[in-house]
């Protein structure tokens, strides 16, 4: 993909804000007792680094409006979380004035606004990001534009009362792609891949000749479909966009649990042959497997967000599997002091794994 | 080739919605599927639910056997269920079987509605009988919008009903259940009609006047309803019976 105002902006800003930290974290470390007494530092030593060290940090923060505090670093992400739910008030604003007064215009000049409306949004969101380096009325915009989008074609079928197909989520989807990549936003990664699932799900699930929206009562499908996101960042390498791997990962593990955890809680919409009981074992062993592999294989690679996916959805199995087991035959004090037990027994575990983690970072 | 994902974006935008506005202008510049003209018992409206919403929207009323709201309707039999891919094969089985039904998820197929035809006229015969003392006023009220046929093929459907000006083919979703097997009697899969599309955008002028008739009691009209080749219907024309103050 070609290159972008959001691309250049994100991944510079993550250089900075890097750099911010490590200068951050050094001039911490050199102001504590210890290390001032192992390294001893002349004044004019002390004098020039902590000139050299601020002058940076203020160079970084006029560049690229980086964090040079961990206060500030609060702030930020304070920001980050009001522009998004700011972004979900003015959507719903915006669609719930619509609707107040759509009922008043004719039909022309309904369907010119809902069909101009996104493609303004989406103006507004190319000049913001052009002017800020943060992105934070950018995200806000582009939430906007796809709230408006999604209004757009759910009006357009209401009034010309035309059938509703999956198609929509096609359409959706790629365009919170197109956002996503063009200005580096996770949010939007993550609802266009959840999109991009719920349309292959409900395109193969009208082709058998079933209402396309009953795509989630199958979930063997919804489950393969985010292996394939999941996996997606190996197979296409994000050089520019290295915060987007995670996203994938993560929308991949939890909807491929979720899909697995529900088969293995309500078997029968199965495609599997088997009786439900055979099918809801399968998938609890399925579970647990797939999650203790999961935990493996992010543990290695340092995918945290995946390791705590995973240890969440191994509980969920395994508390899952024993309530089956105990719940009717053991008193429920009993059962509930065996799933602390197991609880325990899962921290020593975790920590014995951490320990061996340690010590092999320190060997390299 | 700076601005060419800006402008993929901006053109998802705009294919979709000419996608959307062909497909509208298809369907209603091409041949006329149905062409019937109802009234306020078989098209009601459901506008005004909150001041939030100035949209007006009717309702057709088919008379049910929808899905978990009257009986199953005798024709939709095993044959038909065959014919919409439904496997019936473990009916005639030991009840065990039963067990696969649930999972044969609704399919989608074709729905007959025929407005104050036979169907329509052995149904409240039947209402009668069966019930005399509360039913009599139905036969002056009820909706006179009965399903009467389903099919998987639509040209196949209409050409089993002809008449454009008094059945209307419409796209549904039918669900397939099974009566137990009673003593002797084996079990039998029978259909019901989960859903068909009922909701319909009413259009200025005459969304103005149904506006109007908020909060003043039932009015008596005539809907001019047309269903394009999609099986897609539009308001064509109302008629009130009753005028309506401005």
């Amino acid at each position: 993909m070609e290159a972008s105002p959001g691309r250049s902006n994100t991944a510079n800003q993550r250089q900075a804000q890097q750099s911010a930290d490590r200068i951050r974290l050094l001039r911490e470390e050199l102001a504590t007792p210890e290390l001032q007494r192992i390294l001893a530092l002349t004044p004019d030593q002390e004098s020039r680094f902590d000139e050299w060290s601020r002058a940076r940090l203020a160079d970084l923060a006029r560049q690229f409006d980086v964090d040079t505090s961990t206060a500030q670093k609060r702030v930020s992400w304070g920001m980050r979380i009001v522009s998004t739910l700011g972004g979900l008030a003015i959507c719903a604003a915006v669609v719930l004035f619509f609707v107040r007064y759509w009922g008043y215009l004719d039909t022309s000049a309904q369907v010119a606004i809902v069909a101009l409306a996104p493609l303004i949004a989406l103006a507004g969101v190319e000049f913001a990001a052009a002017r800020e380096r943060t992105l934070y009325f950018t995200g806000l915009l582009a939430l906007v534009a796809l709230a408006l989008f999604v209004m757009d074609l759910a009006v357009l079928g209401n009034v010309f009362n035309i059938l509703s197909t999956e198609r929509a989520l096609l359409a959706w989807g790629v365009f919170a792609l197109l956002l996503a990549y063009r200005y580096g936003l996770r949010l939007h990664l993550a609802l266009a891949l959840l999109l991009l699932i719920g349309y292959g799900a409900a395109l193969v699930t009208a082709q058998f000749g079933y209402r396309w929206f009953d795509f989630d009562e199958r979930p063997e499908l919804v489950g393969i479909l985010a292996l394939l996101v999941f996996w997606t960042p190996l197979a296409i390498p994000h050089k520019s966009r290295e915060d987007f791997p995670p996203v994938y990962r993560l929308v991949g593990a939890i909807v491929f649990f979720v899909s697995v955890l529900s088969l293995a809680e309500w078997g029968i919409p199965s495609y599997l042959p088997f009786s439900q009981e055979n099918i809801e074992r399968l998938y609890e062993f399925a579970g647990l497997l797939t999650s203790a592999g999961a935990i493996w294989l992010a543990l290695g690679r340092q995918w945290n967000g995946v390791v705590n996916t995973a240890a969440t959805a191994f509980a969920m199995f395994l508390f899952a599997r024993l309530y089956h087991w105990w719940w009717d035959w053991l008193p429920k004090y009993l059962f509930s002091a065996s799933i602390g037990a197991l609880g325990i027994a899962l921290v020593l575990v975790f920590k014995r794994v951490r320990t061996r983690m340690a010590r092999a970072g320190a060997l390299a | 080739m700076k601005r060419s994902s800006l402008l993929a974006a901006a053109a998802v935008v705009v294919v979709a919605n000419v996608f959307a506005l062909v497909h509208a202008s298809r369907n209603r510049s091409g041949a006329v599927d149905s062409d019937i003209t109802l009234t306020e018992r078989e098209v009601s409206e459901s506008y005004g639910a909150t001041d939030e919403d100035s949209g007006v929207t009717v309702n057709l009323n088919p008379l049910q056997p929808l899905y978990g709201q009257d009986s199953d309707p005798p024709w939709l039999d095993r044959k038909i269920l065959e014919e919409l891919g439904f496997d019936t094969s473990a009916a005639s089985v030991e009840s065990g079987r039963l067990e696969l039904y649930p999972r044969q998820r609704p399919r989608r197929a074709f729905v007959a509605l025929e407005y104050d035809g036979p169907g329509w006229r052995k149904w409240i015969d039947a209402r009668e009988r069966r019930f005399p003392q509360a039913q009599l006023k139905q036969r002056e009220t009820s909706t006179r919008l009965i399903a009467v046929d389903a099919g998987r093929d639509a040209a196949q459907l209409r050409a089993r009903h002809p008449d454009r000006n008094s059945v209307i083919v419409v796209p549904g979703v039918i669900r397939m259940a099974v009566e137990p097997r009673r003593g002797n009697e084996p079990a039998r899969p029978y259909g019901l009609i989960q859903e068909i599309p009922t909701s319909l955008h009413v259009p200025r002028p005459f969304s103005d006047i149904f506006r109007r008739l908020k909060n003043r009691g039932t009015a008596q009209y005539r809907v001019h309803l047309r269903y394009g080749a999609a099986l897609e219907p539009w308001i064509a024309g109302v008629e009130f019976v009753t005028p309506v103050a401005p």
